[in-house]
């Protein structure tokens, strides 16, 4: 591994998860939604995997694929059930179905004893949460083997997001963002649309916190409370909610900061703080704001074309 | 945790009454943080998420007080009130104003802000420290008596409608992270003795501790009070006035700026008030104080339909029944649980809210 890789392998690591989870809160905040469900998808998917790992000694590859079957059988009845509900209402209903991923979590197994006959049969150890044996990763072309599956899944998710982004969804979706009422009037079915992205959002949010296991290894509800959920929203915030290179960068950026500020030890949440006010401020548009883009060509006088490849405010 | 009344039915009958007192006087400091919410909802149309940071500033105010700087308690819940109303408004010119328009006097408090966050959070010595914290309050205020000289803002905005929200959850990290600064992350007691600890009986098997007696007291005092200051003042006449229509108040020659300022004085007074009395009644102050009854204070609102305060103040009685009797009942790790079944239901079934108008569905 080169020298830089192997001293931050877990920024990197933590960078790559962040990535997939603000692409996840991305779609569906491209449609004008504002859901904080994904905490809770992570969780399902972290808890689904450590839960087949640790008690089923089943691979990590299945894990995943059942994670990600389960968040999106979750989101959609879900879906179906809040999806009509508008900016602050689906906000306050998905933060309480965090909740409820949450709280299941803590006690579950206290319901789960309630409808088995083995009482000590333990499935989610409450708060002290599933820990996972250490095993140092294998190196493989020159990465750890726990770092590739999380650099794949990334990958394919930003593919998938490049693709829709220039498709004839894409417009539609940012049409459902820019007026509702006008898209649903020329015929696009606005919540079949909504639901796609919300089931969507939920797989890839559940795929991160599948992925995420084997690295922080020990799973238990404190990582998936609403302070998580905020985390996530402040990548798509910092990055821009128009574009898929927002989340990206937002995620890079608040990932990486904290290693920068490691001297303000336990008050970094001021800066994260500042950094979500300050950006949906003043800078509304995020970090891939075309403007801005726009004045760094002009500024290095890179020749552009009239428009910019980053996509406008009415998308491509 | 078995709950408390596994033993036999009779013991469920008896104590279901005392059961019942919990819940009312928990509903009661439950209401006076709705109302505040509700009020703010009802007047700028916006949820500030960051009024739960503000309920746990009022708490520590309080704290402050009383360890620090030795007042006794009736002293120490004014000063905890008004100072959580200041925070309150604070969080306004910081997250919401700059929002509704853009002000010179909003850059400059703006500015006074980070260096004010500079100075308290850096590690530095103590004059940089203090020259930095200095700088930014007196910029702040700069700024804030900039805002009142010229009324007139650079420009008006117009932001996407989860501009608010997403911008107090932002102020709810730095408020929490500021605590977590001066406090420390762990739970923060009151001393002992503060308060009387020896119940009175109400009935043969119900009691009421004069901490709880007084969380009632001053929950229904302080709400009776609003009700009149809304009702029957002339600023409460401004603040519906607003309520229904910026523009018309604006024209008719309200002072909107300075009426939403008081606004938001009078919801994080309540909102303080009620992180004293529940700090005072559980013993335990902590930062993420706020981020629980954050919770409990939307499914009110929801329940009680946005904006109205009376709703709200049912429905806080109800939540408050709901949370204990489950508590007593089933466990006490599911309570949450149950108050968002009863949020999501309805959401779904009547997002007016059970006690509000049916006239407008806003959902």
């Amino acid at each position: 591994m080169p020298e830089f890789v192997s001293n931050n392998i877990s920024t990197i690591n933590f960078v790559l998860i962040n990535i997939a989870l603000g692409l996840s809160i991305y779609l569906t905040l491209a449609v004008g939604l504002l859901s904080l469900a994904n905490a809770g998808f992570m969780a399902i998917g972290a808890y689904t995997v450590a839960i087949i790992v640790t008690r089923a000694h089943l691979p990590l590859s299945i894990g995943l694929v059942i994670a990600i079957l389960l968040a999106a059988m979750v989101a959609l009845p879900f879906g179906m059930l809040v999806l009509r509900l508008r900016d602050i209402y689906l906000a306050i209903a998905t933060l309480g179905f965090g909740e409820i991923v949450r709280i299941t979590a803590l006690n579950g197994d206290k319901v789960v004893r309630l409808f088995s006959q083995d009482k000590d049969l333990t499935v989610f150890s409450g708060a002290e949460g599933i820990t996972l044996t250490y095993t140092t990763p294998k190196v493989v072309l020159g990465l750890p083997d726990t770092t590739w599956p999380i650099l794949l899944f990334v990958i394919v998710s930003i593919y998938v997001l490049a693709t829709l982004h220039g498709s004839r969804y894409g417009r539609i979706m940012a049409s459902i963002r820019q007026d509702e009422t006008a898209a649903s009037t020329l015929g696009i079915n606005v919540v079949r649309y909504k639901l796609l992205v919300f089931v969507l959002g939920a797989a890839i949010a559940a795929g991160a916190g599948a992925l995420s296991v084997p690295i922080v290894r020990v799973i238990d509800p404190h990582n998936y409370v609403f302070g998580r959920a905020v985390d996530i929203l402040a990548y798509a915030v910092l990055g821009g909610m128009t574009h898929w290179v927002g989340p990206i960068i937002g995620a890079t950026v608040l990932t990486a900061l904290p290693e920068v500020l490691r001297f303000l030890k336990d008050q970094r949440d001021v800066v994260n703080g500042l950094i979500i006010m300050l950006s949906i401020i003043y800078l509304p548009s995020g970090l891939a704001d075309p403007r801005i883009w726009a004045l760094v060509k002009r500024i290095l006088s890179i020749p552009g074309r009239g428009r910019t490849t980053m996509g406008t405010g009415a998308g491509p | 945790m078995t709950p408390p009344c596994a033993s036999g039915e009779g013991d469920c009958m008896t104590q279901l009454l005392q059961q019942l007192i919990n819940g009312i006087w928990q509903g009661a400091a439950l209401a006076l943080f709705a109302m505040g919410y509700t009020l703010v909802f009802g007047v700028l149309n916006i949820i500030n998420l960051a009024h739960g940071a503000t309920f746990m500033s009022g708490a520590f105010f309080a704290f402050l007080c009383v360890t620090r700087l030795n007042w006794p308690l009736w002293c120490a819940i004014p000063v905890a009130m008004i100072g959580s109303g200041l925070v309150a408004v604070l969080i306004d010119r910081l997250a919401f104003k700059p929002l509704r328009s853009l002000t010179a006097g909003g850059l400059v408090l703006w500015g006074g802000f980070i260096l004010l966050l500079v100075g308290l959070v850096g590690d530095w010595g103590p004059p940089v420290k203090n020259g930095f914290t200095i700088a930014g309050a007196v910029l702040m205020l700069v700024g804030i008596v900039e805002d009142y000289r010229t009324n007139r803002p650079l420009r008006q905005r117009d932001v996407p409608h989860l501009a608010p929200i997403i911008s107090s959850i932002g102020a709810t990290f730095i408020l929490i992270s500021l605590a977590i600064g001066m406090f420390g992350a762990q739970v923060s007691r009151f001393p002992p003795n503060l308060f009387p600890l020896m119940p009175y009986q109400i009935t043969k098997n119900a009691v009421i501790s004069p901490i709880q007696a007084l969380v009632l007291g001053l929950s229904l005092a302080l709400m009776l009070a609003l009700i009149l200051l809304i009702k029957r003042t002339q600023m409460g006449r401004a603040i519906r006035a607003i309520a229904w229509s910026e523009r018309t108040s604006r024209l008719l020659g309200i002072d909107v700026d300075f009426v939403i300022a008081q606004t938001f004085f009078i919801s994080g007074a309540l909102a303080g008030a009620a992180g004293v009395l529940l700090g005072l009644a559980f013993n335990r102050l902590e930062p993420t104080m706020g981020n629980e009854v954050e919770l409990s204070g939307l499914t009110v609102i929801i329940v009680g339909g946005m904006g109205s305060i009376g709703g709200a103040a049912l429905a806080a009685f109800l939540v408050g029944m709901i949370r204990v009797l489950s508590v007593a009942y089933v466990d006490s790790s599911f309570r949450d649980a149950f108050v968002f079944a009863l949020l999501i239901l309805v959401l779904l079934v009547r997002p007016s809210g059970i006690f509000g108008r049916s006239k407008t569905v806003r959902a």
